[in-house]
């Protein structure tokens, strides 16, 4: 596919449409996942600004700040830039005055698996970078044709997807989240999804009821200790099984690439339990 | 009303206490998976400790968990007698004092430096006590002058510690950003983290709080005249006010520290208990007890019960029942 030539329309995931003139040099990105597409795809030079919660790859870290997961507006316009990206749902609330100051804007609402891949490939049609793009997103696709190629063992195993362990009630992962859709994938089946989606606060007794094979919980191995003394907690499956392993939640949570990352080590996981 | 007078106040009692009963052991029978009677009643009589689902649920889960929230529902209420009986203002409530914002200051800040898995899980609640103590501390000494508490200014003080400590918390959140949704768990109450060791570290603050709301219990019906009628009546003020407040106090940071902020049953239950069976402290320590330990079973079951396998914070549970539930009061009182 030849790339096509500048000015481009694009069509964000609000079907607004954006037209580019000339390929961005000063783009700012509101959220750590979009900054990690942007370099992801080659287009990190690119990049102007970003946020203090920005932490991949490494060198995110010199550059100017807009805020946190709180946008700070006038930080934005002070980098004039020529291209915002923005996480329709992080970002809502400043969305309507980026808009109100006539940013040139693009927001991406990445769900699920795909919706990762649709907005990697806009990116790219935004940056230029639409092959390496297109390879990226195509990474995606595979991997959701791999795993229906996949035979289904006859038993999947049961698996939980956790935020923290104390205070109880542990947040755990249910439906239209990268982890469902990442367990799905995986061969694995999420206990949690039944109760919600998002992420949402399990009771304990529900998730003694539930009682997975294998417990992923998004926090270092050093705060685990809960789960082996808690009278409770210690007599779930995968905590005897000794199953319960700690995992980077940035590979979890956030529509990157790394996502593709995460669900190696879900899939490995996975595979010993099975 | 009908059970104020002697005899009845027994009988009312009675049927109180029974209800109480009845109300714990619909907390066991009902949760996410529904329990017949008969279940758990031959669950409880198996002693040991049983390893299938069912007998931890109903042992090491709900046991806890409902003699917690009953433990709670106790601490509150009699704070709340104690606070609107001393501040003889009908909005008292145990968190006029500063406790709870002291606490909410602690627990965050605790959750936010990870202390969750220090001291043996006890990270949360441990910060959370020592920082509630403190801001009572504090409103204590914006109180005091030459050694004697006025109450006006002591009001003033709690409300204004508290504000200020709010401001704290919120200033610690907005700054982590991050783990916000388990701090305002946490500060909307819950009994999730219920277990044994923490009903037993509960036990000795709620008979602390009962054998010293009755034994004050004269002073604080001398106090319904007036603080000057009291002390004309031979009651050591002073006295009386330092050690209610230290009681309250104490009594407060007890159940915040290990359930979080619960509204409305500290501010309720005083004022049911009132209408139920007379102001006479003397048996509102009891009756304003056991009023609070139903309402709070009960509440914490629909807590982990309707939106279930999810579960919703106590607090919010409390605050949709209590606050319809005053407003009817006060029409009533308005009317009679």
């Amino acid at each position: 596919m030849p790339p096509k030539s500048f000015p481009r329309r694009l069509i964000d995931f609000r079907r607004k449409t954006l037209t580019l003139k000339a390929p961005p040099r000063r783009i700012t990105s509101l959220t750590p996942g979009i900054t990690e597409v942007l370099f992801a795809i080659g287009a990190g030079k690119q990049v102007a600004g970003v946020t203090s919660y920005c932490d991949y790859p490494p060198e995110v870290k010199r550059l100017p700040k807009v805020g946190d997961m709180r946008t700070n507006v006038e930080a934005v316009v002070a980098l004039q830039p020529d291209l915002v990206v923005a996480d329709g749902i992080l970002n809502r609330r400043y969305i309507p005055t980026l808009e109100r100051l006539k940013l040139p804007l693009l927001v991406v609402t990445p769900k699920s698996w795909q919706e990762v891949a649709q907005m990697i490939r806009l990116l790219g049609a935004a940056t230029g970078h639409e092959q390496q793009a297109e390879t990226l997103a195509q990474r995606f696709q595979r991997a959701v044709q791999e795993a229906r190629a996949r035979r289904v063992p006859t038993k999947k195993p049961t698996v939980l997807f956790a935020l923290n362990v104390e205070p109880l009630p542990m947040w755990v992962a249910g439906r239209e989240t990268f982890v469902d859709d990442m367990i799905q994938l995986a061969g694995g089946r999420n206990v949690a999804a039944d109760g919600g989606t998002n992420y949402y606060p399990l009771s304990a007794e529900a998730l003694l009821l539930r009682d997975p094979d294998v417990l992923l919980v998004a926090l270092p191995n050093d705060r685990l200790a809960p789960l082996y003394e808690h009278p409770v907690l210690k007599r779930l499956r995968a905590v005897q099984a000794k199953r319960v392993y700690s995992v980077d939640s940035n590979l979890f949570v956030r529509p990157t690439p790394r996502l593709l990352q995460g669900l190696e080590v879900l899939r490995s996981i996975i595979a010993r339990a099975s | 009303m009908w059970f104020r007078t002697r005899g009845r106040y027994w009988l009312g009692m009675a049927l109180l206490t029974a209800f109480v009963g009845m109300s714990l052991g619909a907390a066991l029978c009902l949760g996410s998976e529904m329990y017949s009677p008969q279940q758990v009643w031959s669950l409880l009589q198996r002693r040991e400790v049983a390893s299938d689902s069912a007998g931890v649920i109903v042992w090491q889960l709900r046991l806890p968990r409902a003699s917690m929230a009953a433990l709670v529902g106790m601490l509150l209420s009699v704070t709340g007698v104690l606070l609107q009986g001393l501040l003889r203002n009908d909005l008292a409530d145990p968190y006029t004092i500063g406790v709870s914002s002291g606490a909410a200051l602690g627990a965050a800040a605790a959750v936010l430096a990870g202390w969750e898995a220090h001291w043996h899980g006890f990270g949360v609640p441990a910060s959370a006590f020592v920082c509630a103590m403190g801001a009572t501390a504090l409103v204590l000494a914006v109180a005091r002058r030459n050694g004697l508490i006025r109450i006006s200014v002591f009001l003033l003080a709690g409300i204004v510690v508290s504000s200020f400590m709010w401001s704290g918390v919120t200033l610690m959140l907005t700054l982590a950003g991050a783990d916000l949704s388990r701090v305002l768990f946490w500060l909307m109450g819950s009994f999730a983290d219920a277990e044994w060791t923490r009903v037993r570290l509960l036990l000795p603050f709620v008979l602390l709080g009962l054998a010293g709301l009755r034994t004050m219990a004269y002073g604080l019906n001398a106090f319904a005249l007036g603080e000057e009628s009291a002390a004309h009546l031979g009651f050591d003020v002073e006295r009386l006010k330092r050690r209610a407040i230290v009681l309250a106090a104490l009594c407060t940071a007890a159940a915040v520290s290990v359930s979080g902020i619960i509204g409305f049953v500290g501010l309720v239950v005083p004022h049911l208990a009132r209408r139920l069976f007379g102001a006479d402290h003397r048996q509102l320590c009891w009756s304003a007890a056991v009023i609070g330990a139903a309402l709070m079973v009960w509440a914490d079951t629909l807590a982990r019960t309707v939106a279930r396998p999810a579960e919703i914070p106590v607090g919010v549970i409390t605050a949709l029942i209590g606050a319809p539930f005053f407003v009817a009061l006060l029409r009533r009182e308005r009317l009679t």
